[in-house]
């Protein structure tokens, strides 16, 4: 017996997907909410290329090197760039950024904080603001 | 979420909806002038990695497969080919620099930020973007390695796992005995009917010197076997992870994955792991040509050298690393019959070795697992990088790569 199926396992793992649907809808929730995120920031319901590489570079363009790329969904190198080695619950990615260097990480992170974190929100207009 | 090769496969960041850091153009590398470390961008990955330096006369620790990111392994851990003389990758970072949730960015080595440097060794996906490291480097020394790829028929299974287990005994792996990998898998040219048991020996150094630890495997009868002496950069074609070998490709499917990690093989186990692959072959076909399953071991002398306390990798009394790998088409209607086999294997591998607690390889977790079993299932461990968390990334942001805090 000790080798057969577990089959409380498997309702685990659906339990575990559940569980992740569960915490970005009340994530969701939460934000929708609200409260104490500045007026300029909105939420938004899941929709790919919502945030569009048009809106990375007005917002940030101007503050990273000129090497990095920005590429969005309609970009025709955005499957590639995304492209993994198992498609097994793969994140969702809506815009990739590729810093050309190094301290353009932190300036993405700075501009974005929660978009690089998995968050659903929007910046509407960026105002070089660190959001916590 | 930070991304560079793209070899991470964890359900954890499933739930992940935002931007993309892509790092591929952080791929620089720079020799220190002394020729003792190096400095490598969080782009650099594996085959670069050791081309560059091999070709300035260095190597370094790095994963085994050509593809994957030299960083990204290295904080999960980081197993490799070179770890019996130097340690697994983690073991060789000398500092990092890393882009905290709140956009700072801080350098970390054993005298800054100290605590978070032991838990980067080993859990470091946890706690920010590593932008670049530096990393001990050591001069080139085998300029040959010999290799030795067996195929054997399932009958002898009882022979090869007995030799195995005098080669490693103990976890007493000859130094220079870099890799030995064993995969159970159809391949219809030798048998319709039954998986092979293909079996990858890599040795850092001559024929001449490995032969010795060869007369036990050459002496069980092979379907196929082929040798032969590389230069270490040309080792990984012939041991089927170079960058254009199948293992090492994104063809848009899904890799269903479980692991565990052994001290020693249990012959009933892995002949009763064999026989349930053989009713699958008569069962059902297709689930069985895309099922691998994997046989990992190394070399491990530098590894048992460092104090585990010392980093946040937690399993350096496993010596043998285990994957099952099913390889399915998106939306595939094997899949519930896959993860079936998955598990069933991976628990065949624990309920083989009473008395421990199932460990999963951080860089191998399908993310179902928990961090008792990424981590370490001991207290201390958990409490320490509970803390970590709440000192450098307060709100959680990284906890898409099998989360320390959920």
């Amino acid at each position: 017996m000790a080798y057969s199926w577990n089959w409380s396992r498997r309702k685990n793992i659906k339990r575990g997907v559940f569980n992740a649907l569960v915490f970005c809808a009340l994530t969701f929730l939460i934000l929708m909410a609200g409260s104490g995120f500045p007026s300029h920031i909105r939420t938004f319901s899941i929709t790919p290329g919502r945030l569009s590489s048009a809106q990375v570079q007005r917002e940030l363009g101007s503050r990273l090197s000129n090497t990095t790329t920005i590429i969005g969904p309609t970009t025709s190198n955005f499957v590639d760039a995304i492209a993994r080695w198992s498609d097994f619950g793969r994140p969702k990615v809506q815009v990739v950024i590729a810093p050309g260097n190094e301290a353009d990480v932190s300036t993405i992170v700075c501009a974005f904080p929660t978009l690089t974190y998995g968050i659903l929100v929007e910046l509407t207009s960026f105002q070089g603001q660190i959001l916590r | 979420m930070a991304y560079n090769r793209g070899y991470a496969f964890t359900n954890t960041f499933g739930s992940f909806n935002g931007i993309q850091i892509n790092l591929v153009n952080l791929n620089s590398i720079m020799i220190q002038l002394d020729g003792k470390s190096a400095w490598f961008g969080g782009g650099t990955y594996t085959g670069q990695v050791a081309n560059y330096l091999w070709d300035r006369g260095f190597i370094t620790t790095t994963a085994s497969a050509q593809c994957v990111s030299l960083l990204g392994t290295g904080l999960g851990g980081g197993y490799g080919d070179q770890q019996g003389a130097y340690g697994m990758v983690s073991d060789n970072f000398l500092q990092l620099n890393v882009v905290l949730a709140d956009g700072s960015t801080i350098c970390v080595n054993s005298t800054s930020h100290e605590d978070l440097f032991w838990g980067l060794k080993g859990a470091g996906h946890n706690f920010g973007i590593v932008t670049s490291a530096e990393m001990n480097i050591y001069p080139r020394e085998a300029e040959f390695w010999y290799y030795h790829n067996y195929i054997w028929r399932g009958d002898k299974l009882v022979d090869i796992f007995n030799a195995i287990n005098k080669l490693t005994a103990d976890g007493s792996v000859p130094l220079n005995m870099a890799v030995n990998y064993g995969t159970f898998m159809m391949n219809t040219t030798i048998s319709t009917e039954e998986p092979i048991i293909l079996w990858t020996f890599l040795y850092s150094g001559p024929a001449e010197e490995a032969r010795p630890y060869f007369v036990d495997f050459d002496a069980i009868e092979s379907a196929w076997d082929d040798s032969g002496e590389l230069s270490y950069v040309d080792i990984p074609s012939a041991r089927f992870n170079s960058v254009n070998d199948p293992l090492c490709q994104k063809a848009g499917v899904d890799k269903l994955v479980t692991t565990a990690g052994l001290q020693v093989y249990n012959l009933t186990t892995e002949q009763e792991i064999w026989n349930r692959f053989k009713e699958r072959v008569a069962s059902n076909p297709d689930l069985a040509a895309s099922a691998f399953i994997v046989h990992e071991g190394y070399s491990n002398q530098a590894v048992l050298e460092h104090n585990p306390d010392d980093s946040a990798y937690p399993f350096r009394d496993d010596y043998h690393l285990m994957m099952f790998q099913g390889i399915l088409e998106p939306n595939s209607i094997l899949k519930d019959e896959m993860w079936e086999w998955a598990w069933e294997v991976k628990d065949m591998w624990n309920a083989g070795q009473p008395g421990r607690f199932p460990d999963s390889y951080v860089n191998y977790a399908n993310g179902f697992e928990g961090p008792e079993e990424w981590y370490g299932n001991v207290p201390w461990r958990l409490e320490r990088l509970r803390g970590l968390k709440a000192k450098y990334d307060p709100n959680n942001r990284f906890r898409f790569f099998n989360p320390i805090v959920d």
